[in-house]
C-alpha cells in the first residue's frame, strides 16, 4: 500500500541513480584538455574532470525528471482537470539551497585551493628580470627561466631575458624547469594562450602580466591568440612551440645567441608602451 | 513629469505626485551609477599613473577659485529652487533667481574650459577625466535649467504650478544631486 | 494642465495654441532624422581636431536620433509646457488608425509593446543573417569566403545586433503589454518615457546597420580598447547605438519599477504579484542601474575618438583595464537583464499549463532577487586571465559560483510545480520544458568558467562561446519564441497552427543542440572565438555545425510564417482564454479595449490558484472596443 507520491519518489530515485553511476563512468573515460605536460596543465585538466563528474548527476538528475514528468504527470487529452494545490514545503526548499550551497563551496573551495596550491609549491622567488641565467635553468628556486612574451598584431615574439634578450618567433622550453613568463603587448590586447601547456594570459599594452608554469614532459605544442585583436586574429597562432631536454634546451639557446650576435636588438625593457596615440583608421 | 493617460479617470494630482517622487528617486540612483563610472576613472586611472601620464608635463590643476564659484551657483540654483516651492508668494521671482545662477553657473563652466592652462588634445589622465566628468555634468545641468525654464513658464497664472506644486517640488531633488556631484567633483580634481 | 483634465479638444484654439497643431508622425521624423544626420556631419567636419570623420558621424547619429524624436512628436508636449502654450493635444495613438498606430508615436502600452516585438524580431532577423554568414565563412578553413576584415565585421554586427535584442525583447514587447494587464492599472507611469523606450530602438538598429559604410568594426561586442581606438568610423555606429539602447534600458526600467511600485490595484501585494512581473522587476533594476555606467564608458569612447582624450591609451595615461572593468561592470548584469524575465516567462507559464499553483512562491521571488543582488559582484571573472591582482580572484571564482544556488531556487520551483500536475503539452509548455533543459547545459557548462584553473583554457575558447549562446538563445530566446506562441492569441486576437508549431518546437529544438553542442567540443579542441579560419582537424566539426545553424535558421524563419500566417491570414479570431489559464489578462476580453479595466479590479487571492474550487474572477473592461 505505497502511496502514489513515494512510487513516483522511488522510480526517479532509482533511475537517478543508475543513469548517473553509468554517467560518471563514462565522464571519467573522457580525456579533458590540457594535458599533463606541465603541473599547471595537470592541475586544470583535473579540474575539469572532477567538474565533469560532479556535473553529471546534476544533468541526469534534471533530465531524468523532465522526462518523468512529461510522460507521469501528463493531462488526460481533452481533459482540463486541476491538479493537486501544494504551495512549497519549507523543508525540501531548505534542504535543496543548503544542497546546492555545499556543492558551490566544495567546488570553490576546491578551486582556492587550487589556485593556492599552484602559488606556493611553485615558490617563485623574486628575482630581477635580465639578471644572468644558472645551468640547468629553473631547477631550484630563485633560478627560474624568466621568458617574455611580447604580444603585437599579429605575432608573438619571445625574449629571454637571462640570455641577454635573444628574440624567437617560436617558443622553446627546457622540461622540468621553472618558468615565469611576463606577457606583455605593444598594440592592441592580445591572449596568449598555450594550449597544451594550459597558460592563457592577456597581452596589454604597457602590462607586465605574469604566468607561472612548471614543464613535466617534453613535446610540442600550439601557441594560439585568444582575445580579439583585429585583422589577422585567426592567423595569430604557431604550432612549433616545443618542450626539449635541458641539453638541448642549452644548445639551442646558445645557438641562438651566436645567430643573434650581430643584430642590433633594441634594449631589454620589462614592457613596453605603443607609440603614443595609436588611433585614427 | 506630467503624464495623463486618455481619458483617465484615475488621473489625480496625488497619484501624479507620488509617481514623479519615486520615479526622481529612481532616476537619481540611475544617474548616481554614470557620475560614479567618471569617480572610479579618476581614482583608477590616477593609481595606475601609467606611463607617468596623469599629470602629464605642463597640466597643472586649473584655478580653485573659478571651480568653486561654479559650484556655489550650481548650489544656489538648487537653493533657490527649493526657496521658490516653499515660498508660494515668491515662486516666480525665485524661479527665476534660480535660472540666473543656473545660467551662470554654465557661463564659468564654459569659461573655464577656455582657459584650462593645458592643453586636452595633448592626452594624459587627469586632463581626460576632468573633461569627460565636467563635461558631462554641464550638459546634465543644461538639460535640467530647460526644466527649471519650464517651470517658470507654467508657474504664471495660466500655468500649472498652482495644481501641481507638490509634483514639482521634486524637482529640488535633482538640482541638488547635481550641485551634490559639482561639490564631490570639485573636491576630487582641485584637491586630490 | 488642469484644464485640459476635464476640458476637451474640441475648444477653440489661440492662435499660439494653432502653432503647435503641425502634425507630426513617421514621414516628418524620417525626414527630420536624415536632415539632423546632415547637419551633424557639417557641424562636426566643423571642428573636427585630428581624427577624420568621427566627430561628424557622431555627431551626425546624435543629432539625426534626436530629430527623428522631435519628428515623431516627443518635442510637442515638452515645448508646449516650456513655451506656456495650453496643451491642444497629446499624441494617444488615437489620432492614427489601422496599422498607422503602430507605426508612429502611441501612448498606448499596448500598441508599444506590439512595436517592440515586430522591431525585435526584425532585429533577430537582421542578427540572424549575420550568424549565418558567418557560419557559411566557417565551412571552409583554408578558403574563406569573405577576407578577414569582413568577417570580423559580420561577428561584431551579428553579436551586437543579438545583444540589442537581447536586451529588451522580453521587457520590451512582453513586459509593456502584460505588466499593467497583470497589476491591474489602466496606465503606466511615465507612457511618455515608455514610448521613448520604444522608440530608441529603430534609430539605434539603423545606426548599427549604417556601420558597414564607415567600414565597420572588427571589436566584437565587447569593443575593447585599444583594438577599438584603431577601428575606423563604423566603430562610432558602436558607440551610439549602444548608447540609445543603453537609454531604452534605463527609461524603461525607470518606468517599469515606477509602475510596478506605485500603480498596483488594491489587494496586489508584493507577494500576489505574478512571476513574470517579478521577472521584470528585477530585470529593471538591473538595467536601470547598470546602463549608466556603459552610458558613461561609451562617452568616455567617444571623446577619445573624438576630443584626443586618452581614457584607455596606455601611453597616455590611459588603460585598458579601465574599459574591460566598466564595460563588463554593465556587461555582467547585462546577461542577467537577459535572462531574468525569460526565469520570469518559465515560472509564469508552467503553473498554468500544470495546473497547479506555483510551487514556493517566496522561494522564486528570493532566487530572481539573489540573482540579481550577486550580479553586481561577479563581473572580473570575465578577465580572469587579464592579469587582474590574483587575490581577487578567489573572491570572484566564490561570487560567481554562487549564482547556481539562486538559479537552483529556480528548477526547484519549476519541478515542484511540476510534481503530480496535470501537465499539458501544449505548444509554450514544450517551450518551457526546451528552456529548462537548455539552460542546465549552459547553466552548467558556466560553472566550468567560473572556476579559474579550468577557465584558464576554457576562455575566449568556443567552449565559452557555446556556453552564452546556451543560455541566450537555448534560454532566453526559447523563453520568447514559448511567450510569442503563449500570448499571440492575447496580442493578435487571432490564433496560430498548433500543429505547425509543435513541428517547429521540435525543428528548433533539435537544430539548437545540434549545433552548440559540438561547439563545446570545439573550444575544448582549441578553437579560440572569432577566427576566420581554424586548425584543419575541426573541420569536420564546424561543417556540421554550419549545417545546423542552416537548419536553426530555417526554424526560426518557419516560426516567423506561422506568426505571420496566424496574425494576418487567419481570420478566425481567437477565444478569449484558449488555455484555460486562471491569470487576470486572460479573464479580458479579446482583442483589448482601449482601457484595460472599466473599474480597477482588487485582487484577494495570490496568483496561479488553481485547484481550489474558486471561481474564475471576473474582471469588467473598458466599455468601448479598440479600433480594430
Amino acid at each position: 500500500m505505497k502511496s502514489p507520491r513515494r512510487t513516483h519518489a522511488l522510480r526517479l530515485l532509482i533511475a537517478w541513480a543508475v543513469l548517473s553511476v553509468i554517467g560518471i563512468v563514462i565522464a571519467m573515460q573522457i580525456h579533458m584538455p590540457p594535458g599533463d605536460q606541465t603541473r599547471q596543465g595537470a592541475d586544470e585538466t583535473s579540474t575539469i574532470s572532477l567538474m565533469l563528474v560532479l556535473a553529471t548527476p546534476v544533468f541526469v538528475g534534471v533530465v531524468v525528471f523532465l522526462v518523468y514528468a512529461a510522460f507521469a504527470f501528463r493531462q488526460t487529452r481533452g481533459a482540463i482537470e486541476d491538479g493537486p494545490v501544494s504551495r512549497g514545503d519549507l523543508r525540501l526548499q531548505v534542504t535543496w539551497v543548503a544542497l546546492t550551497a555545499i556543492v558551490v563551496f566544495v567546488l570553490a573551495g576546491i578551486g582556492i585551493a587550487e589556485l593556492a596550491g599552484s602559488a606556493n609549491a611553485t615558490d617563485f622567488s623574486s628575482q630581477p628580470l635580465g639578471a644572468s641565467g644558472t645551468q640547468p635553468v629553473g631547477a631550484s628556486a630563485g633560478h627560474e627561466l624568466q621568458v617574455q612574451v611580447i604580444a603585437q598584431q599579429w605575432y608573438f615574439t619571445y625574449r629571454y631575458a637571462d640570455y641577454g634578450g635573444v628574440e624567437t618567433l617560436h617558443l622553446v622550453l627546457p622540461v622540468d624547469a621553472n618558468i615565469v613568463l611576463h606577457v606583455t603587448s605593444t598594440d592592441a590586447v592580445h591572449s596568449f594562450w598555450a594550449y597544451e601547456l594550459g597558460v592563457k594570459a592577456d597581452a596589454n599594452p604597457g602590462v607586465d602580466n605574469v604566468f607561472y608554469v612548471t614543464t613535466m614532459h617534453t613535446g610540442s605544442f600550439t601557441v594560439r591568440c585568444a582575445e580579439l585583436c583585429g585583422l589577422w586574429h585567426g592567423n595569430m597562432f604557431d604550432t612549433n612551440g616545443k618542450v626539449v631536454s635541458q641539453d638541448e634546451f642549452a644548445s639551442w639557446i646558445s645557438g641562438q645567441q651566436a645567430s643573434e650576435a650581430d643584430l642590433q636588438l633594441p634594449p631589454y625593457a620589462p614592457m613596453y608602451f605603443p607609440s603614443p596615440r595609436v588611433k585614427g583608421s | 513629469m506630467s503624464e495623463r493617460a486618455i481619458g483617465e479617470p484615475e488621473w489625480q494630482p496625488e497619484v501624479d505626485a507620488n509617481l514623479t517622487r519615486i520615479g526622481t528617486r529612481i532616476f537619481l540612483v540611475a544617474d548616481l551609477f554614470f557620475f560614479a563610472a567618471f569617480f572610479f576613472t579618476f581614482f583608477y586611472l590616477r593609481a595606475m599613473n601609467n606611463n607617468y601620464s596623469w599629470l602629464p608635463a605642463g597640466t597643472t590643476h586649473p584655478t580653485r577659485a573659478i571651480g568653486a564659484v561654479i559650484v556655489l551657483l550650481a548650489i544656489l540654483t538648487a537653493v533657490f529652487h527649493l526657496g521658490a516651492i516653499r515660498n508660494a508668494a515668491m515662486t516666480r521671482t525665485l524661479l527665476w533667481l534660480a535660472l540666473a545662477a543656473g545660467v551662470l553657473c554654465i557661463g564659468f563652466q564654459i569659461y573655464e574650459f577656455r582657459n584650462l592652462g593645458f592643453d586636452p588634445q595633448q592626452g594624459g589622465g587627469f586632463p581626460s577625466v576632468f573633461i569627460g566628468l565636467k563635461g558631462a555634468l554641464m550638459v546634465q545641468t543644461a538639460g535640467a535649467l530647460l526644466w527649471l525654464a519650464t517651470q517658470i513658464s507654467q508657474s504664471n497664472p495660466a500655468g500649472d504650478m498652482a495644481t501641481r506644486r507638490a509634483t514639482a517640488a521634486h524637482f529640488s531633488n535633482v538640482l541638488f544631486f547635481l550641485a551634490g556631484i559639482g561639490l564631490i567633483a570639485y573636491l576630487v580634481l582641485y584637491f586630490v | 494642465m488642469a484644464a485640459s483634465v476635464t476640458g476637451n479638444a474640441q475648444t477653440m484654439l489661440t492662435p499660439s495654441e494653432q502653432r503647435m497643431t503641425v502634425p507630426t508622425n513617421i514621414v516628418t521624423a524620417i525626414v527630420l532624422a536624415l536632415v539632423g544626420y546632415w547637419a551633424g556631419v557639417q557641424i562636426g567636419n566643423g571642428f573636427a581636431f585630428n581624427d577624420g570623420e568621427n566627430t561628424g558621424v557622431i555627431l551626425g547619429y546624435v543629432l539625426g536620433s534626436l530629430l527623428f524624436l522631435v519628428g515623431l512628436g516627443f518635442a510637442n508636449y515638452p515645448l508646449q509646457r516650456l513655451f506656456g502654450w495650453h496643451i491642444a493635444s497629446q499624441p494617444s495613438g488615437d489620432e492614427h488608425a489601422g496599422v498607422g498606430r503602430y507605426l508612429n508615436l502611441s501612448l498606448d502600452h499596448k500598441v508599444i509593446g506590439v512595436q517592440y516585438l515586430i522591431a525585435m524580431l526584425m532585429a533577430m532577423l537582421f542578427g540572424g543573417i549575420g550568424a549565418m554568414l558567418v557560419r557559411t565563412n566557417l565551412l571552409d578553413p583554408s578558403t574563406p569566403i569573405f577576407p578577414p576584415d569582413k568577417y570580423l565585421v559580420l561577428v561584431s554586427m551579428h553579436s551586437v545586433m543579438m545583444i540589442f535584442v537581447a536586451s529588451a525583447a522580453i521587457v520590451g514587447p512582453f513586459g509593456n503589454f502584460f505588466v499593467p494587464l497583470m497589476i491591474g492599472t489602466n496606465r503606466m507611469a511615465f507612457p511618455r518615457l515608455e514610448a521613448l523606450s520604444f522608440w530608441l530602438v529603430p534609430p539605434a538598429i539603423v545606426i548599427l546597420l549604417a556601420a558597414p559604410i564607415f567600414g565597420g568594426f572588427q571589436t566584437g561586442w565587447t569593443g575593447y580598447a585599444p583594438l577599438s581606438e584603431q577601428a575606423p568610423a563604423g566603430f562610432d555606429s558602436y558607440i551610439v547605438g549602444f548608447t540609445l539602447i543603453g537609454l531604452a534600458l534605463v527609461t524603461s526600467g525607470i518606468n517599469m519599477l515606477t509602475t510596478i511600485i506605485c500603480l498596483r490595484a488594491p489587494g496586489m501585494t508584493w507577494t500576489r504579484l505574478p512571476l513574470f512581473v517579478w521577472g521584470v522587476f528585477s530585470a529593471s533594476i538591473l538595467g536601470t542601474f547598470a546602463a549608466p555606467v556603459l552610458a558613461a564608458a561609451l562617452s568616455m569612447q567617444a571623446l577619445d575618438r573624438t576630443m584626443n582624450t586618452t581614457f584607455f591609451i596606455s601611453s597616455n595615461g590611459g588603460s585598458p583595464y579601465l574599459w574591460e572593468n566598466l564595460f563588463w561592470f554593465f556587461g555582467h548584469p547585462e546577461v542577467y537583464i537577459f535572462i531574468l524575465p525569460a526565469f520570469g516567462i518559465v515560472m509564469e507559464l508552467i503553473p498554468h499549463f500544470s495546473r497547479k499553483p506555483i510551487w514556493g512562491y517566496k522561494t522564486a521571488v528570493v532566487g530572481l532577487l539573489g540573482v540579481t543582488l550577486l550580479s553586481w559582484f561577479v563581473w572580473q571573472h570575465h578577465i580572469f586571465v587579464s592579469g587582474i591582482a590574483p587575490a581577487l580572484r578567489p573572491f570572484y571564482m566564490l561570487s560567481t559560483e554562487m549564482i547556481s544556488i539562486p538559479t537552483g531556487i529556480v528548477f526547484l520551483v519549476a519541478f515542484g510545480t511540476m510534481w503530480r500536475a496535470k501537465i499539458s503539452m501544449a505548444v509554450p509548455m514544450l517551450f518551457c520544458l526546451a528552456f529548462l533543459f537548455n539552460f542546465l547545459l549552459g547553466g552548467i557548462s558556466g560553472v566550468f568558467l567560473s572556476d579559474v584553473p579550468s577557465d584558464v583554457t576554457l576562455h575566449g575558447s568556443y567552449f565559452s562561446m557555446a556556453h552564452f549562446h546556451y543560455t541566450i538563445v537555448g534560454g532566453e530566446i526559447f523563453a520568447i519564441v514559448g511567450a510569442v506562441y503563449y500570448w499571440f492569441p492575447k496580442m493578435t486576437g487571432r490564433m496560430f497552427n498548433q500543429t505547425l508549431a509543435k513541428i517547429q518546437f521540435w525543428w528548433m529544438f533539435i537544430t539548437f543542440n545540434s549545433t552548440f553542442l559540438p561547439l563545446f567540443a570545439a573550444g575544448l579542441l582549441d578553437m579560440p572565438r572569432r577566427v576566420s579560419t581554424y586548425a584543419l582537424n575541426l573541420q569536420g566539426l564546424n561543417d556540421w555545425v554550419s549545417i545546423s545553424a542552416y537548419l536553426l535558421f530555417s526554424s526560426m524563419v518557419f516560426f516567423a510564417v506561422i506568426v505571420i500566417w496566424g496574425w494576418f491570414f487567419n481570420s478566425e479570431p481567437a477565444p478569449a482564454d484558449p488555455w484555460h489559464a486562471r491569470s487576470i489578462e486572460w479573464q479580458l476580453p479579446t482583442p483589448l479595449p482601449r482601457r484595460n479595466f472599466a473599474r480597477i479590479p482588487t485582487f484577494t487571492r495570490p496568483p496561479y490558484d488553481y485547484g481550489e474550487g474558486v471561481p474564475r474572477p471576473v474582471i469588467e473592461s473598458g466599455a468601448e472596443p479598440a479600433p480594430a
